[in-house]
């Protein structure tokens, strides 16, 4: 295909994109029916204009047919009806079905089955029918349109949704970056270039190296921001599709639905967009179907006929979250519960335990759908599960609420970028594997002589009991047959969860966790199944990323529902708070609720700065103030003279849920533990600070950000 | 004088083709010196685990990780207790890149490829399939390669690897 051509393509696409969303504007406010009729129209002549001219003549007669129309309604002798509408969309799709087979094929066609004179004909009579008065060309088939029109709409409606959703595919390989964006990659390169001359020049000896290593990591680090941002695509781009299927959807339901959108120039990597693509879909179709209830039913409920279901998109710490919420009847947490007992997922004795909050997590497990009837739409058993993997997929999560009789909101959080992961770099066989830190739960270490004791055995089984629940162990040297490591100290089981799957993954030892670039493997090695990518390491080594799904799936872990009984176990001591127990004070164990700490560091000694007299640390692009209760920098200090290692166990903690995002760090001498425990009561005692009762013994809380924010204002 | 036509002069300067030569075990083979993007040198591999016999394992080049071929399984030699060198290979289209380990790296040589001989009838159907023919240099033969065969989803697609080999190793 010549270059104009698919220039051609790229350009009619867009066209049409644009043609999709003005109609479906132009049905809910025609007040703006000019403007609106106006584009659709530009749109359409130019595919003709360009058609003519490179000889796809099937088009051009189509385009031709559509632009007669459309002029008849600019030129206000037609008025906006559905059926106009109807036909527009189908012209649409008519020109859509067309381009896609130039692009697939390089020709538009001309099989029998291939012919668009129904459609043609169609369109001449809307021209003409629906010309409310004035200029009509006798046309001799104007009496019996109408309801042949409506009938043969209904039954077009399917197909239709599966053309437009092929159609989408289309524009998956080029990206449309600004020109300003560009150039600024194009300069940074040239510094990159230049840089590298200058440290070629200069060696590793010479006095400016360091300023040069500086320099090429500051080049680095804008390059890679730069990159970043023309991969960003505004999230509308996705958006736009969901009038046309919503509009489709509601009148295949027989629902009255309208759709607004909010944030839509959120940017996100366009690898992303293309990943959420499908669940998104999904999920509106589920708030059309499911979620808006019959317009009769809602103006009983004392509610508008029309429902609305609302597209909302925003950044928030590091993820973009995409929610999609419907003002409809809401789930019901009794169907759930029954549906979910009746297909033998839960017993009922765990339903009558169950609060709201677990129960909704029901949704996403395998085989649910509590639709009363299976509809062309949805109820067909593919449900929520491939949502949720769909999103684990690319490091995401899935949030779900809903309020019965008020409606429900689905919530998808997405990391930025794919392209850099936070992993943890482990070793097990003598070889570096690279585990996502968004599937690790927690870490144990086993030493060797407690090994025999606490690794239990169900026939050839191993499992670990990890606070009184049996999780399965799987050795990772074992599962990729590589050679047994020498016996050492002991090992590290990381705990995971990948769809669902839980599990204790057996690594010999722990390295640092990194932030990892993500490179392709070959088709050969992406065939083993059990690696999703390689990277390569600060040392310059490589490591293969772990499919930590596939890894499971491979050791014969299955989805378990335990999850819910967990929870369960958590809703019942609630008044219980998990605490993160540590050393800071000699003689003293301190802990902060669960809850608060983001992140456990390990910071080398010189990374921690001073600012009037105040430990600060810079932390991801963040001044982070450090609190240091138990002078544990100074002890560290002292030791490193000795010989000792320089580094500093820093929490990172932050209040969830909080709008400012403050946080702070707090220097620890070692953390000990992570404990269910008991707040005590106030008391005199205890000096002001708050206690509690963890494991028994008495441990100091850290409590509140308002005090800490007071405490940087005092230090 | 004799007017020498162009395609005559193209075919002269067709025969003579630039190969780089490399050794695996006590044989020692040829790739057109134009299908090699890179000699890097003796590269310590990192191994990936479950992967056909014949991939060696990954190698990082310029930005992107390659599959290597190692070449010793392929002739179902048994591996070798000395790191390879690695050479990277593209495959016509430039789509494709990957690496092949041997044992050592030669130097580059020129030969005439009219004087390509073919496989013995009695070779092996696997080695068959891998060589193009051989050249009779005055240290011995030197056995040429097609980049296009060393594909490691081209090895994968024969079958004749995965098999053959395991079965010689066990």
């Amino acid at each position: 295909m010549d270059d104009l051509t698919k220039e051609f393509i790229a350009e009619s696409q867009e066209g049409l994109d644009r043609m999709e969303r003005c109609l479906t504007e132009l049905e809910s406010r025609p007040q703006d029916s000019s403007r609106l009729v106006g584009e659709i129209f530009r749109a359409v002549h130019t595919i003709k204009g360009t058609t003519g001219f490179l000889g796809f003549s099937r088009l051009e007669k189509l385009a031709h047919a559509g632009e007669h129309l459309l002029g008849s309604l600019r030129e206000g002798r037609l008025a906006v009806t559905e059926e106009l509408i109807s036909g527009l969309l189908r012209l649409m799709d008519g020109l859509r079905g067309i381009i896609q087979l130039i692009e697939e094929t390089g020709g538009e066609g001309t099989r029998a089955g291939d012919d668009d004179s129904t459609l043609i004909t169609e369109l001449g009579e809307l021209n003409d029918e629906d010309a409310p008065v004035l200029d009509r060309a006798a046309s001799p088939v104007v009496a019996m349109k109408s309801t042949l029109d409506n009938s043969r709409e209904v039954e077009g409606m399917p197909p239709q949704a599966a053309k437009t959703a092929a159609g989408m595919s289309n524009n998956d390989k080029t990206l449309r970056i600004d020109v300003d964006v560009l150039n600024r990659m194009m300069n940074l390169v040239g510094e990159l270039v230049l840089t590298r001359n200058q440290m070629l020049q200069s060696g590793v000896e010479a006095t400016n190296f360091p300023e040069l290593a500086r320099r090429l990591d500051s080049v680095t680090a804008d390059l890679r921001e730069t990159v970043m941002q023309a991969r960003m695509q505004p999230v509308g781009n996705l958006f736009g599709k969901f009038p046309r299927m919503v509009r489709d959807l509601a009148r295949t339901c027989g629902r009255e639905v309208r759709i607004e959108f909010f944030g839509q120039e959120t940017g996100l990597d366009k690898s992303l967009l293309e990943a959420i693509k499908d669940p998104l879909t999904h999920a509106v179709r589920n708030s059309v179907d499911h979620g808006i209830e019959p317009a009769a039913d809602r103006v009983l409920a004392g509610k508008s006929a029309e429902g609305c279901v609302t597209l909302k998109a925003f950044h928030q710490g590091g993820s973009v979250v995409i929610e999609v919420s419907d003002d409809g009847g809401g789930i019901a947490m009794e169907r759930v519960l029954a549906k979910a007992v009746e297909r033998g997922l839960i017993t009922a004795d765990q339903a009558a335990d169950m609060s709201e909050r677990e129960a909704l997590q029901l949704i996403f497990l395998p085989g649910f759908s509590t639709a009363a009837s299976v509809t062309t739409v949805s109820g067909r058993g593919v449900g929520m599960d491939v949502v949720r993997a769909n999103v684990e997929k690319v490091g995401g999560s899935v949030e779900l609420e809903s309020k019965v009789g008020v409606g429900t909101t689905l919530r998808l959080r997405v990391p930025l970028t794919l392209a850099i992961v936070p992993a943890l770099v482990v070793r097990s066989g003598g070889q570096s594997f690279a585990l996502p830190q968004t599937t690790l739960v927690e870490l144990v270490y086993i030493p060797a002589r407690d090994a025999v004791k606490v690794i239990e055995r169900i026939g050839a089984a191993e499992v670990y009991r990890l606070r009184e629940r049996l999780l399965p162990m799987v050795w990772l040297d074992r599962l990729l047959g590589l050679k047994d490591s020498a016996e050492s100290h002991g090992f590290y089981m990381a705990v995971l969860e990948a769809e669902g799957c839980r599990y204790g993954l057996v690594v010999d030892d722990l390295l640092a966790p990194e932030e990892i670039v993500v490179k392709p493997l070959s088709a050969v090695l992406r065939e083993i199944g059990l690696f999703s990518g390689a990277t390569v390491l600060g040392n310059g080594t490589l490591a293969l990323i772990l499919d930590i799904a596939a890894t499971a799936a491979r050791a014969g872990v299955k989805p378990v529902i335990e999850e819910e009984e967990e929870q369960a176990a958590e809703v019942r001591n609630a008044d219980n708070e998990s605490f993160l127990v540590f050393e800071d004070k000699t003689r003293e164990r301190t802990a902060l609720p669960l809850g608060i700490v983001e992140r456990i560091e390990s910071v080398p000694l010189r990374q921690i700065e001073y600012a009037n007299g105040r430990a600060l640390l810079q932390y991801r692009g963040e001044l982070l103030p450090l609190r240091d209760d138990g002078h544990v920098l100074d002890e560290i200090e002292s030791r490193k003279g000795e010989g000792g290692e320089d580094a500093a166990i820093v929490l990172i903690c932050g209040e969830p849920g909080s709008k400012s995002s403050y946080r702070m760090g707090v220097i620890v001498r070692r953390v000990l533990d992570v404990s269910d425990g008991t707040l005590l009561e106030q008391d005199s005692a205890a000096g002001g600070a708050e206690l509690a009762m963890v494991k028994d013994r008495l441990t100091t809380v850290i409590r509140g950000f308002e005090s800490a924010a007071g405490w940087r204002e005092v230090a | 004088m004799k007017v020498v036509s162009p395609q005559e002069l193209h075919q002269e300067e067709d025969e003579s083709i630039s190969l780089c030569s490399m050794f695996a075990g006590d044989e020692s083979f040829g790739i057109d010196t134009g299908k090699i993007r890179e000699v890097l040198g003796q590269r310590e591999l990192e191994r990936v685990p479950m992967a056909p016999v014949f991939v060696a394992g990954v190698v990082p080049y310029r930005g992107d990780v390659l599959t290597a071929v190692s070449f010793r399984a392929l002739l179902g030699l048994p591996e070798s207790l000395e790191i390879g060198c690695v050479l990277v290979l593209e495959d016509d289209e430039g789509q494709e890149r990957f690496g092949l380990t041997v044992d050592s790296v030669g130097g580059v040589v020129t030969v005439n490829s009219r004087m390509l001989e073919d496989n013995p009838c009695t070779l092996e159907p696997r080695c068959k399939w891998l060589f193009d023919g051989a050249y009779k240099m005055p240290t011995g033969l030197m056995v040429q390669l097609d980049p296009q065969k060393l594909r490691p989803s081209r090895l994968a697609e024969s079958g004749m690897f995965k098999h053959v080999l395991r079965g010689d190793r066990a």
